[in-house]
C-alpha cells in the first residue's frame, strides 16, 4: 500500500493515576484503508482511540494527523481538522431530537446552506433517522441511536472516523448492518476508517491491517491477508496454542 | 379576595426574580457542574454600576442616571464583562476540577468582589432613586398594583422567551444544550469548550443585570451584601425545580416565590417575621418528598 498516511502515532502512553492504560503504542494509518485494532476487555483500546481525538492527555508520545503534529490539542480543534471520533457506548444528545443531533455536527464548518444539503444526503444514506426526525435521539433504538452517532460524524465532513467498539451491546443482525455501512463509506466516499473491536470477529472481515492490543502494549501488526488466524488469537489471548470457542470466533 | 390577589400579583413578580436568578445558577451548573455563588455578587454589582463611589449616604447617580436603552445596556456591559472575567480568571484553570473545588473556587470569589465592593463603596447601604415613577400604582379591576411589579413580570417573560429561543433556535444556543448535556460528546463534534462556557457566564451577567435594576428600581436601596440574600433564594429555587433543568429553574422561582409571599401574607402577624424559616421549612419538607426536584435531570445521575 503506497498511499500516504493519515495518521502516525508514535509511542503513546497513557497513564491513569499510576496505571499505565496504553503503554508505548505506535502504528500508523494509510488513507483510505481500514484499521482494526482488536483486544481484550481492558486492553487499552479506547484509551489509545481517546488519547489521539484528544479527549485524554498521553503522557508520552506523539500523534500525527495528516503530517500535523495534533498531541495534547483539545477534541475540538482536532475534530476541526477531519478526525471525527464515535466513542463507544454510542453518546446521542438524549433530550435533542435527531436534526439537533445532526446539525451538530455541522454547525463547526458555519456553512448553513451547505449544512441542508449535508443532512439530506446523509438521510438518504440513513432512511431510517428520516421517519424520526423530530423526535427525541433518547427514544431511539440502540441500532437506530448507532446510526444516528455515525451520521452525526459523517456531518462533520470527517476524513477519518475513529469508531470504537460499534458492536457494542447490538444484535448481531445490526452488527451486520453496521459494518456493512463502514464498507460501503470507504468505497463510495473513500472515508479512512480506525476501529477498535473486542468482536473481532466482525472487524476481521472488513479491516485491511490490525494491530492487536492486549495489557496496553501493541503485541501483533500486520496486514490481516498475511496472518495466520493461530498467530492472532496467540497474540490476543497471550498463550500460546490457546485454542476455545471464543479464540476460533475471534479469528474465523 | 382583593388580599388573595395582591398577594398573587406580589408572589408571581417575586417568584419571576428568583426564576431569573435560579436560571442563571442553572445554566452554569447544566454546563460545568459549578455552583456559582458569585452569582449573587454579580447582582450587587449590577447595583452599583448605576453609581460613583462615594462616602455620603446619598448615592452619587451616574450611569443611573441616563436614559433608559444606554443605561440598561451599559449595566448589561459592565456585569457581563465581570462574569466572563471572572471565568478567564478562576475557573478556566479549573476546567478539570470536581463539582465541590469549583463551589468553594465561587465562595472565595464571592468573597473577593464583596470585599472590593466594600473597599470602593462602603459598606453602607444607600437609597438609589432608580426609574421612581414605576412604583406609581395603576388600577386594575379594583386593585391597585404598582406598575414596578408588572413591569418585572413582563420583563422577566421577555428575558424567558428570548433564552427559550435562543436555546432552541440558534446555533449557539443547541451547542449549549449539547454542551449540558454531554460535555465530552459536544467537544467531539467541535463544540469550542471555552466559547460555550464563556457563552453561558456572559447571559449569567445579563440575567444578573436585568435582576440588579429590578431590585433597585423597587427597594430604592443598594447595599454589599444585596446579591448574597438573593442568591440564596436563587439557588433553592434551582434545586427545587431540579438541578441542570432549565425549565425546573423558572418553575422552581416561582414556586418559592408564591411560598414565600403567601405566608408573608397569611402567617399569623407575630410568626411573620420568621417567614424565611416557614420559606426553608418548606423547602426541606419538600425535598423529603422529593429529593430530585420538579424536573428529574438523566445526565444528572449518570454523571454523578
Amino acid at each position: 500500500m503506497l498511499q500516504p498516511l493519515i495518521l502516525e502515532v508514535n509511542g503513546l502512553s497513557v497513564m491513569y493515576g499510576r496505571l499505565k492504560a496504553a503503554r508505548d503504542v505506535s502504528f500508523a494509518v494509510a488513507r483510505g484503508s481500514i484499521v482494526a485494532i482488536i483486544g481484550p476487555n481492558g486492553a487499552g483500546k479506547s484509551t489509545t482511540l481517546t488519547a489521539i481525538a484528544g479527549g485524554i492527555k498521553a503522557s508520552a508520545g506523539a500523534v500525527k494527523f495528516n503530517g500535523e503534529n495534533i498531541t495534547g490539542a483539545p477534541p475540538e480543534a482536532i475534530a476541526v481538522k477531519g478526525l471525527s471520533f464515535v466513542p463507544e457506548a454510542r453518546h446521542v444528545f438524549a433530550s435533542m431530537t435527531v436534526e439537533e443531533n445532526l446539525l451538530l455536527g455541522s454547525f463547526m464548518r458555519g456553512d448553513k446552506a451547505r449544512a441542508e444539503a449535508d443532512i439530506a444526503q446523509v438521510l438518504q444514506r440513513f432512511p431510517r433517522l428520516k421517519s424520526r426526525f423530530h423526535e427525541a435521539g433518547g427514544k431511539l433504538s440502540g441500532g437506530e441511536q448507532q446510526m444516528l452517532v455515525i451520521a452525526r460524524a459523517l456531518m462533520t465532513r470527517p476524513t477519518l472516523l475513529l469508531m470504537d467498539e460499534p458492536s457494542l451491546g447490538l444484535a448481531p443482525k445490526v452488527v451486520d448492518e453496521v459494518y456493512e455501512l463502514l464498507g460501503s463509506l470507504r468505497t463510495s466516499e473513500g472515508l479512512t476508517i480506525l476501529i477498535n473491536e473486542q468482536n473481532s470477529r466482525r472487524v476481521l472481515k472488513v479491516a485491511d491491517e490490525l494491530h492487536v492490543l492486549r495489557e496496553g502494549r501493541i503485541q501483533l501488526s500486520g496486514m490481516r491477508n498475511q496472518l495466520h488466524e493461530a498467530t492472532i488469537s496467540q497474540a490476543y489471548f497471550g498463550i500460546a496454542g490457546f485454542v476455545n470457542a471464543e479464540a476460533e470466533q475471534a479469528t474465523r | 379576595m382583593t388580599l388573595f390577589l395582591q398577594t398573587l400579583v406580589d408572589a408571581i413578580s417575586l417568584g419571576s426574580l428568583y426564576a431569573l436568578i435560579a436560571l442563571s445558577i442553572g445554566l452554569l451548573f447544566g454546563i460545568l457542574r459549578l455552583i456559582n455563588f458569585a452569582h449573587g455578587d454579580f447582582i450587587t454589582l449590577g447595583a452599583y454600576a448605576l453609581l460613583l463611589p462615594s462616602a455620603s449616604t446619598v448615592a452619587v447617580v451616574f450611569i443611573g442616571g441616563w436614559p433608559l436603552v444606554p443605561l440598561i445596556f451599559s449595566v448589561c456591559l459592565i456585569v457581563v464583562a465581570v462574569a466572563v472575567l471572572c471565568d478567564r480568571i478562576v475557573f478556566k484553570h479549573l476546567r478539570l476540577a470536581s463539582p465541590p473545588t469549583l463551589l468553594i473556587a465561587s465562595f472565595a470569589l464571592s468573597y473577593v468582589i464583596q470585599n472590593l465592593i466594600l473597599i470602593v463603596y462602603g459598606a453602607r447601604s444607600v437609597s438609589v432613586d432608580l426609574w421612581s415613577s414605576l412604583t406609581r400604582a395603576v388600577d386594575i379591576g379594583g386593585m391597585r398594583v404598582p406598575l414596578l411589579q408588572l413591569v418585572l413580570v413582563a420583563a422577566t417573560i421577555v428575558l424567558l422567551i428570548g433564552l427559550v429561543l435562543f436555546l432552541q433556535k440558534t446555533r449557539f444556543g443547541i451547542q449549549m444544550r449539547a454542551a449540558s448535556e454531554d460535555f465530552a460528546m459536544a467537544r467531539y463534534l467541535g463544540v469550542k469548550a471555552d466559547f460555550v462556557i464563556g457563552l453561558a457566564f456572559a447571559i449569567s451577567g445579563i440575567l444578573a443585570a436585568a435582576v440588579s435594576l429590578l431590585v433597585v428600581a423597587q427597594a430604592g436601596v443598594v447595599s454589599p451584601t444585596m446579591g448574597a440574600s438573593l442568591l440564596i433564594f436563587g439557588f433553592i429555587s434551582t434545586v427545587i425545580g431540579g438541578m441542570g433543568s432549565l425549565s425546573g429553574s423558572v418553575v422552581g422561582g416561582l414556586v418559592v416565590g408564591i411560598a414565600s409571599s403567601f405566608m408573608q401574607a397569611y402567617l399569623p402577624p407575630d410568626v411573620r417575621t420568621f417567614r424565611d424559616a416557614f420559606v426553608f421549612g418548606f423547602v426541606i419538607i419538600f425535598l423529603l418528598i422529593r429529593p430530585s426536584g420538579i424536573v428529574k435531570v438523566k445526565a444528572l445521575e449518570e454523571r454523578i
